[in-house]
């Protein structure tokens, strides 16, 4: 009889000594460990996870879980990336081996992307979530027919709806636009001001005294 | 001159809206985008819209709305204005619009590259396709080539399987009647040679029950030498015929 009460009593203890330990600190997990256990958690699920079931899983905040992604990311080395897309992550094959990995499954290559689609497409990487309306007044034309496209190709979905008069649609690109353009996440995005500040300058080299070179 | 919308796309197939265009004209002219250029290449954008109109109305619309800026802008620019030490509005509207059109072309380009690098990551879950099935096309074959492989396959065929028999239900009171006679018939068995026709282990059961039960009534003698020995039979000198003095 007392032998049971002490092996419950030893239970409970321990218990409350794990506990006690995610608690009070992260750092206390060892980092390599946990980008394994990372590694373990993303490879069972074929679906994308939640950075917060991530976290919860592995018992460390979300916090430790980007930090811990961070350095997979950083290893270069591997033959698979994890695709950061909104609150969620997800293994894919590493950019590099895009030939190859086609030639196994036996895949062809995804036709061009137009150049209307093309702009489009940068418009809403950059600047969403955006509305129909304001990328045709950036673009001045009628683009309703670019974004069926986009999005019956699974580059674009629609996020929600903004709470304005007519409640239009808002996009954003998809997981699926990251993949298709090697990026992990749009911040892997090249950064818009490079783009801007290429044209001011070429700009500036013939402006000739033009007083109208937007700042 | 009557200008169809095919016509338009034929001459100009890969200009993407009225800003796009504006924006081809202006680099023509290899001019910085300003309100300078943009009056530059003003009657060439409003020839290309002359041509284009009526021909697709929703198209042309959109080339009418910057070309009416366009002609606003040139308007102003020969009228006899009050020196302003603000910058015309409309025209500065329409460089940030270029510009930020242009910095958005150029994102595009970039785009264009990274998926002309061909770096595509491939998500989870896919399966490798099974080989082609054109591997397994058969050779050409004659039509009598079916009736042979038929014929083959009769004259291969198993002959049809007989069911074995079920085992026989023999009662206590038959395998009795058996085993008296078999002993008078042959004064000295064993009950292993006895049992030798019974294959089934349930007429071995009937069979040494038949033994016990002619052993009660003293119709015969069993002996066995040894644990597990050979038990051997012979009928009770006592008792003439054991066959009769059933009951």
């Amino acid at each position: 009889m007392s032998e049971e009460f002490n092996w419950a009593g030893n239970i409970t203890e321990t218990g409350q000594l794990i506990a006690g330990n995610i608690d009070s600190d992260d750092r206390e997990f060892d980092q390599q460990e946990l980008v394994a256990l990372l590694e373990a958690l993303l490879l069972v699920t074929p679906e994308p996870a939640e950075i917060r079931d991530l976290a919860e899983a592995a018992g460390v905040s979300a916090l430790a879980i980007e930090h811990a992604l961070g350095t997979i990311s950083d290893d270069a080395r591997r033959g698979w990336v994890v695709v950061r897309h909104g609150s969620t992550v997800h293994l894919a094959s590493a950019p590099r081996f895009a030939p190859m990995v086609r030639r196994f499954l036996g895949r062809d290559r995804q036709s061009k992307l137009s150049g209307a689609s093309l702009e489009t497409l940068a418009l809403i990487a950059y600047r969403q979530p955006v509305t129909r309306a304001e990328i045709e007044a950036l673009r001045g034309v009628d683009s309703s027919g670019v974004l069926a496209t986009l999005h019956a190709r699974g580059l674009i979905e629609i996020v929600g709806k903004l709470q304005t008069v007519g409640n239009p649609n808002q996009y954003v690109t998809s997981a699926e636009f990251l993949r298709q353009f090697g990026l992990t996440s749009l911040a892997d995005l090249p950064s818009l001001e490079e783009f801007r500040s290429q044209s001011v300058l070429g700009m500036a080299a013939d402006a000739n005294g033009s007083h109208f070179v937007a700042s | 001159m009557v200008i169809t919308l095919e016509s338009y796309q034929l001459r100009l197939p890969s200009f993407e809206g009225p800003l796009d265009l504006l924006l081809r004209l202006i680099e023509r002219e290899q001019l910085p985008i300003s309100d300078v250029s943009l009056l530059t290449v003003f009657d060439q954008f409003m020839d290309f819209t002359r041509q284009l109109g009526g021909s697709s109305l929703e198209a042309s619309a959109e080339f009418a709305v910057v070309a009416g800026r366009l002609s606003l802008l040139k308007s102003r620019s020969l009228l006899p204005r009050p020196p302003k030490p603000a910058d015309d509005e409309e025209a500065v509207d329409l460089v940030r619009q270029l510009e930020e059109y242009r910095m958005f072309k150029q994102a595009a380009a970039s785009l264009a590259e990274s998926f002309q690098r061909d770096e595509v990551s491939f998500e989870r879950g896919n399966s490798v396709p099974l080989p082609p099935a054109d591997r397994l096309t058969l050779m050409p074959q004659r039509p009598g080539a079916l009736a042979k492989a038929v014929n083959r396959w009769l004259s291969r065929r198993q002959p049809p399987t007989v069911p074995l028999p079920a085992p026989r239900a023999v009662s206590l009171r038959e395998m009795i009647v058996r085993m008296a006679s078999d002993l008078d018939r042959k004064r000295r068995t064993t009950f292993t040679g006895f049992c030798a026709t019974y294959t089934h282990r349930q007429e071995v059961v009937v069979a040494f029950l038949a033994l016990l039960t002619l052993l009660r009534r003293r119709k015969l003698l069993a002996a066995q030498g040894e644990l597990f020995g050979p038990i051997l039979l012979t009928p009770n000198p006592e008792i003439e015929t054991l066959d009769r003095g059933e009951g």
